[in-house]
């Protein structure tokens, strides 16, 4: 099983490669300076060796390696027609072990032949003598090595009972290093039973999964299509509306056509119709055109009953379609993860390091793109785990560890997303030696490598220019750096984490959205807008009222999980101009990214939907705090954001200018007095002026907030009509009167609905009159809310 | 620093007339036909070349995207894909026209990008003798020279055929 996991994408792979080589030598042949030729050719090469290796198929890796360093030698000198004919060789060999696997047989294959060929001091030679010499040296006995490596597996197999072995995710990792001597005999006795028995095994498994590759643009088609359709689907359902209105007009002519009927069925009206030839010519004449009109009826309820049926049906096949279009695009993660165990495998005796591989959750489907994506970056973080996480077994066993270092890969659902951790038990990171590198590659000063926090200061490991050959091994040194792992998480809308403790662990969890292009996100408007968010990224939605906001410095904050997190409008964060609410409980977003949190203000949470991520076009190239857009059910596209940029560009907000509207006149807080002889009224208009952010005061008589209104300056009245002594109508014409308080606006709320109240009260100078029987919160602090401003 | 200049220049330079030759290639024969759209940026005329243009559509619902550079309107669903709506006007140095329902989007195409152009008029599509398009010199308009491939009478009035590739791939169209 695993065996034929590793070689699957091997197989496409080195088959592609094979006809870039072939087309490639077949155009030098002609024109052998072509340098662009030469590149390409030399580029296929690089990868058939790559791929070769991480496959462990050393037989197509020594090949491979001998034609890239013939080629490498071409930029200089051009080949000679022997090479290319020997290139010719060297891909035939390729050819046949690659055609061994696509048959499912064993691709062991003896291509000493052709390697001695390729040694530059026997050119096209057919010397008897082993190539024991020169360069090649090293690497002609890994072949060896590694053939054995397969022999053994091979003689393994047939040991154990079938069952086991199949259930077995990574049988390389259970196999110790091969011991050279022992391997020659199973391998020579037994290979026909072998490659037979393993060849009827995996005919039988490639026949259950055919496969074809497919252009991904092709795929992405299919799926926008098949999303239009849906978008055609939810018009078309739009429609039934209209036609149960025209069933609904149409029924509405029955009991009139009943009627009707009755009507010149009547005897007495028979004996009259009966006496003019002409009216008896109209009655009947409106009686065809009713029964008519009665078939029109019948035809349309019949109609509508059937469209709902087919709609129903459209529905089904159209979200049948989307949904395998985006299985389409899923993969067991197993197909990734398989080649590693080898890689770690070799990787480590290679270091001197015993290392194990443990994977967890390769049975997780996951966007084929992400996981093509992930390989590289993976490899990297791998690699990096071995060489520099861990520790030799002489110096495991001196700390107490097992001599064996691990490593695991986990792949975990996590809650819309999933995430790939992966945790070496080696030495950790050590933040000293981050700040040496950092301060040696001059990416910060010391000050500011001594004001960072160690969260911070770990993840500088991710800055361009720190993984460097200085610091770094040949293994880890090579290839991609920790900048471009952390960019291709970013570019595939994941998330890096790295956690450690010195001598314990390092982890590096890499989080994303399910599928690249199924995205569960938070459906909110800000500053008028319709905006989405990945819901992966959303903490917690809260309501907050203007108590729960605090200041600390100059940055508006909130108390969330025991924790100050900083508040931003989102409005602000998008450009977009504030938007007043009458809801006094604002809704507020709490983004987390890379362990930090952020709470946006917004205006309305409109649901949450899933959608289709596509890309803003190659027009744009990036625009702030956005990373794609999808497009609604009604043909509207609409915004994604990006979570870490959300945070990354919260930090740059200034508060001054955050809430241009509401969120400064809150820090004026206004003070009411609310005037009512009742104790119910009162405290029920405290408590919801109070919840609002107002500061409250109150009188129980007109007598009582005249002697108050003399102490404090209140911005707005709330008074009541009935009351003992003066009642609302004189307070209000007192305090329209008096000198401070002509300006200040008085709300007259009572149970007296008749206009001639309304119109006494506003007589009176009163600049709002809210009846009690129509009093509800949010009209009352609207009212305030328009008056104070 | 200097040299940075003259060699970015020189590069300039250098694909201003590999573009040249590769949108221009009908000029050296004689009488040949161009297709081009005429429509009006404001109340000044322009040609664009039909190879440019994939198609011309009413303005759909636009989405704007206010942390976008000033160039972009905002994005549009074109058929499931997303497009990039882009108004010119500013670069053109004219101000749109009011009347909304003239307006029209033009889908670009064989452009290194797509965008939809905001376009507030569009006249009709013409086969311009590639002999009457006359070449300009910075006099007759206001334009930078190399946004600009030339001028041509349509119905006596002035319209200035417009080099889209210059244009949109130039320093004042950057789209950040």
């Amino acid at each position: 099983m695993a065996q034929k996991d590793i070689y699957r994408f091997f197989k496409i792979e080195a088959r592609e490669l094979l006809g870039t080589l072939n087309q490639g030598l077949i155009s030098l042949e002609t024109t052998p300076e072509d340098s662009n030729v030469l590149n390409k050719v030399f580029r296929a090469a690089h990868t058939m060796k790559g791929a070769s290796r991480l496959v462990q198929l050393n037989t197509t890796g020594e090949i491979s390696h001998h034609l890239e360093s013939l080629l490498d030698h071409a930029r200089t000198t051009p080949l000679s027609t022997a090479q290319i004919e020997l290139c010719f060789e060297g891909l035939r060999g390729i050819d046949l072990i690659v055609t061994k696997l696509e048959k499912g047989e064993n691709p062991e294959t003896d291509v000493s032949e052709i390697l001695r060929k390729f040694d530059p001091e026997h050119p096209a030679a057919l010397e008897p003598a082993l190539p024991a010499n020169k360069t090649a040296e090293p690497a002609q006995s890994a072949v060896v090595g590694n053939s054995s490596g397969l022999n053994r597996d091979l003689s393994l197999k047939n040991q154990l009972p079938e069952p086991v072995k199949q259930q077995e995710p990574q049988p390389a990792e259970i196999i110790p290093a091969p011991v050279n001597q022992e391997l020659k005999t199973p391998a020579m006795t037994e290979p026909a039973v072998q490659t037979d028995h393993n060849h009827s095994q995996t005919r039988e498994t490639s026949a259950e999964e055919q496969t074809i590759r497919v252009d991904l643009t092709r795929l992405n088609t299919i799926m926008n299509l098949s999303g239009e359709l849906i978008i055609n689907k939810i018009r078309l359902e739009n429609k039934t509306h209209t036609l149960h209105e025209i069933h609904k007009l149409a029924r509405q002519a029955s009991p009139m056509l009943q009627q009707w009927q009755n009507f010149v069925e009547a005897p007495e009206l028979q004996q009259l119709i009966g006496k003019s030839g002409r009216v008896k010519e109209a009655v009947s004449q409106v009686n065809k055109g009713l029964n008519i009109q009665k078939q029109i009826q019948d035809k349309i309820s019949e109609f509508a009953e059937v469209f709902k049926q087919d709609l129903k049906l459209t529905h089904s096949i159209s979200q049948g379609l989307q949904d395998q279009a985006f299985k389409a695009r899923m993969l067991p993660a197993e197909s990734l993860f398989s080649g590693f165990g080898l890689m770690v495998r070799s990787l480590g005796r290679e270091l001197g390091k015993e290392v194990v591989l443990e994977v967890l959750g390769g049975e997780i489907e996951v966007d084929k793109q992400i996981l093509d994506d992930m390989k590289a970056p993976l490899i990297h973080i791998i690699r990096n785990a071995i060489d520099h996480g861990i520790e030799p077994p002489e110096e495991r066993l001196a700390l107490g560890k097992p001599p064996a270092g691990k490593i695991r890969l986990t792949l975990e659902r996590q809650g819309s997303g999933f995430s790939i951790a992966c945790e070496d038990d080696g030495r950790g990171i050590d933040h000293e030696k981050i700040r040496q590198t950092a301060l040696h590659r001059k990416l910060k000063d010391k000050k500011q490598l001594e004001e960072m926090s160690p969260r911070d200061l770990l993840y500088l490991i991710l800055a361009p220019g720190f993984s460097t050959a200085e610091i770094l091994t040949s293994v880890s040194g090579r290839g991609i750096g920790m900048d471009v792992v952390a960019s291709s998480v970013a570019q595939l809308k994941g998330n890096l984490i790295i956690e450690t403790k010195i001598g314990s662990y390092a982890r590096f969890i890499i989080q994303f959205p399910r599928s690249l292009m199924n995205l569960p996100c938070l459906f909110l408007e800000s500053g008028g807008e319709n905006m989405l968010v990945p819901l992966s990224a959303i903490a917690k939605i809260l309501r907050i009222t203007l108590d729960d906001i605090e200041t600390e410095g100059n940055q508006e904050v909130i108390n969330y999980d025991g924790q100050v997190i900083p508040l931003i409008p989102l409005n602000h964060l998008m450009n977009l101009p504030g938007r007043k609410t009458a809801n006094r409980k604002r809704p507020v977003v709490v983004v987390h990214s890379r362990g930090e949190r952020v709470a946006f203000a917004i205006e309305k949470l409109l649901g949450i939907k899933e959608v289709i991520v596509k890309n803003l076009g190659n027009h744009i190239k990036k625009i702030p705090n956005v990373s794609g857009a999808t497009i609604l059910g009604n043909g509207f596209p609409v915004l994604i954001l990006d979570p870490s940029e959300m945070i990354r560009n919260s930090h740059g907000v200034s508060p001054q200018s955050t809430e241009p509207t509401e969120q400064i006149e809150a820090k004026v807080i206004h003070q009411i007095l609310i005037v009512d002889d009742s104790l119910t009224t009162r405290m029920m208009e405290k408590t919801i002026l109070e919840s609002a952010g107002y500061k409250v005061d109150l009188a129980v008589s007109g007598e009582d907030a005249l002697e108050k209104v003399e102490q404090t300056s209140y911005q707005l009245l709330v008074v009541d009509v009935e009351m003992p002594g003066i009642n609302g109508f004189e307070l209000t014409k007192k305090l329209k009167a008096s000198q401070t308080y002509s300006g200040v606006p008085v709300i007259i709320v009572s149970s007296l609905a008749s206009p001639e109240m309304k119109r006494k009260g506003i007589d009176s100078g009163a600049n709002a009159y809210i009846v009690k029987g129509e009093f509800d919160q949010a009209v009352l602090l609207d009212t305030i809310q328009s008056l104070i401003t | 620093m200097k040299h940075i200049a003259d060699l970015e220049q020189t590069l300039h330079e250098l694909r201003t007339s590999f573009d040249e030759n590769l949108t221009r290639p009908l000029q050296q024969t004689i009488s040949e036909t161009r297709k081009m759209m005429v429509g009006q940026f404001g109340r000044e005329k322009y040609a664009i070349d039909l190879h440019y243009i994939q198609e011309i559509i009413k303005v759909p619902h636009v989405t704007r995207i206010p942390t976008a550079p000033v160039i972009i309107e905002g994005i549009i669903n074109l058929s499931g894909e997303i497009v990039s709506v882009s108004k010119i006007h500013s670069i053109l140095r004219v101000s749109p026209l009011n009347d909304e329902d003239s307006k029209r989007i033009v889908i670009t195409k064989n452009l290194r990008f797509q965008t939809g152009l905001i376009i507030d008029m569009v006249h009709g599509i013409l086969d311009i003798e590639v002999d009457s398009i006359r070449r300009t010199s910075q006099a007759s308009h206001t334009l930078k020279n190399d946004w600009v491939d030339g001028t041509l009478f349509w119905n006596n009035e002035l319209v200035i055929l417009l080099n889209l590739p210059n244009l949109l791939e130039s320093q004042e169209a950057q789209t950040g």
